[in-house]
């Protein structure tokens, strides 16, 4: 399973024209400022932000062409997000916010249920499946965000900041729960700014800057050799 | 570590502000301690009339109430009739609001809607028309010789004025742009990219809807189905015009009031009292749910940042 894509997205003054490809079992890290384009890219391949031109490609199969006009609607992509801030559904438990895309598409209640209380477990949450969402700390609603994201047997992992508000414990726990999930075959797109959080777990890293990269190569290799002010100062506070 | 770093680094902006001309600057400071300007007098007087508008003439309403008969009053057959009427209508008409209204307020608040302001305008106008007026024109489009009435007459032999039917339908025209634009804007303030994140989880739109944004705006849709209860409640112009004034099928409370002020008015005054309490109840009850629903809170935690 692969994840090709070339995004080109157009909003008033900003353009974002980016290539990408992550293989089976990849990381792809993106850094960048504020303002860069980074939630935008992980957007565009969810399709909740339509391409003004482009493609992605997961497996062979068309997500988005431009040219042909191809796009199928998120529902159908079966990818695994995770958005900026965790965007839990407040009113329901944790374990209903996992359950959730199971049952969306069909699995019935029990089935979903005991899937995501084994995920919820995996990321030291076992305690708090029945506790409503919008009553966790942030923290914990990264983690079932994370869960929510795993449970819908994605074909391709895309995570924005998904482990900003965790400690140093829960986040090293965390990253352990995505490289198991991604040893599965799962190509990721892991938006950070952390560069201990790409060079932990991607093989890539690509840093984008207005909208374009600026710098791509191993995390290690950006680390050692940043070519911007910003990679160098991101590298700075790592060393 | 303010103190000496502060006034060290800027004397000169904080020692104007805080020690002007002695004297000069300092008198109207304390005058205006002592006494609010005109302007803000002019203001709260106004606020108090206002209030007084809207709270005096209950307060005479509860004075001329006839506490000691007020249980032989409202046992009266004819004024039990009137409110059991006027509740099972207001009832109808709140559920019939509730089922077309929200789907009405969700494809308003749609941004993708085309002539969408067209369809807003539409809901808004029975909301600015005299219900008088709403009488008249539903009695037109119902009547034996109306619009559609006619058809309904000559094919199924049906006639929908003068009926409790009628009375629902009065009730609706002028009850449902209530909800329609409480629920609107309460879908348009839930956040759409829960209803985003729903979707990449496979979702579909009438999924998203029922167990992401229903659930997310169920104050709200409380809300505006109380407003339209009270509102049925209160119903008078459109009723009396589209529906008449038959007991028993027709005459709700407004109505039996309306009577009653002529040939008893202690009854009338009773079933006033009576209207009052139903509907203050049902805005403390409302309010009370809208207060401990939670979700709003829980949505502004998190997510809005």
């Amino acid at each position: 399973m692969t994840l090709d894509a070339h995004v080109v997205v157009e909003r008033g003054t900003f353009s974002l024209d980016v290539r990408l490809t992550i293989p089976t079992g990849g990381v792809l890290a993106v850094m960048g400022p504020n303002g860069s384009g980074k939630t935008t890219l992980l957007e565009a391949l969810t399709g909740i932000t339509p391409l003004t031109a482009g493609h992605v490609h997961l497996d062979g199969a068309v997500l988005d062409d431009t040219t042909t006009g191809t796009t199928v609607p998120p529902r159908d992509r079966r990818l695994g997000v995770a958005l900026q801030d965790g965007l839990l559904f407040g009113h329901l438990s944790a374990r209903e916010n996992v359950a959730f895309g199971p049952r969306a598409q069909g699995t019935r209640a029990r089935e979903a249920r005991t899937a995501a209380d084994a995920l919820l477990t995996e990321l030291g949450l076992a305690a708090h499946a029945r506790a409503r969402s919008d009553r966790l700390s942030g923290g914990q609603a990264q983690r079932v965000a994370i869960a929510r994201a795993l449970a819908v047997h994605p074909r391709a992992l895309l995570l924005d900041e998904p482990f900003g508000a965790l400690d140093v414990e829960t986040r090293s726990l965390a990253r352990d729960v995505v490289r198991r999930h991604v040893a599965r075959g799962l190509p990721t797109l892991l938006v950070t700014h952390d560069l201990r959080d790409a060079l932990d777990l991607a093989d890539e890293l690509l840093v984008l800057e207005d909208g374009r990269a600026a710098q791509r190569g191993t995390p290690q290799a950006v680390a050692d050799d940043p070519a911007t002010t910003y990679a160098a100062r991101v590298a700075a506070a790592v060393a | 570590m303010t103190t000496p770093a502060a006034t060290g680094a800027a004397p000169a902006p904080t020692g104007a502000g805080a020690s002007p001309p002695p004297g000069a600057g300092r008198r109207p400071n304390r005058h205006a301690l002592r006494r609010p300007p005109v302007g803000t007098l002019v203001l709260g007087v106004l606020a108090v009339v206002g209030l007084a508008l809207l709270v005096l003439p209950l307060v005479a309403l509860l004075a001329a109430t006839p506490w000691a008969d007020m249980v032989d009053l409202v046992a009266d057959p004819a004024v039990v009739g009137a409110m059991r009427l006027s509740l099972v209508t207001a009832g109808c008409t709140t559920a019939v609001c509730l089922v077309v209204g929200v789907p009405l307020a969700w494809v308003l608040a749609r941004d993708d809607l085309p002539g969408g302001w067209l369809v807003r305008s539409l809901v808004t106008v029975p909301l600015v028309l005299p219900p008088v007026v709403g009488g008249v024109a539903l009695l037109l489009l119902l009547g034996r010789r109306g619009l559609l009435g006619s058809r309904l007459d000559t094919w199924f032999g049906v006639t929908v004025p003068f009926t409790s039917v009628a009375v629902v339908l009065a009730q609706v025209f002028v009850a449902l742009p209530f909800l329609v634009l409480t629920v609107e804007g309460a879908l348009r303030g839930a956040d759409r990219r829960r209803a985003l994140v729903a979707e990449t989880l496979g979702a579909t739109p009438a999924y998203v809807l029922r167990r992401v944004t229903l659930p997310a705006v169920a104050p709200g849709i409380a809300a505006g189905a109380a407003l339209c209860f009270t509102r049925a409640l209160g119903e008078f112009g459109a009723t009396v015009t589209f529906a008449g004034n038959f007991p028993g099928t027709t005459r709700t409370v407004p109505l039996a009031v309306y009577l009653a002020m002529d040939t008893a008015p202690e009854q009338a005054v009773a079933m006033s009292v009576l209207l009052l309490v139903v509907s203050v109840a049902v805005l403390v009850a409302m309010r009370g749910r809208w207060v401990g629903g939670l979700p709003g809170r829980g949505r502004t935690r998190r997510g809005d940042r």
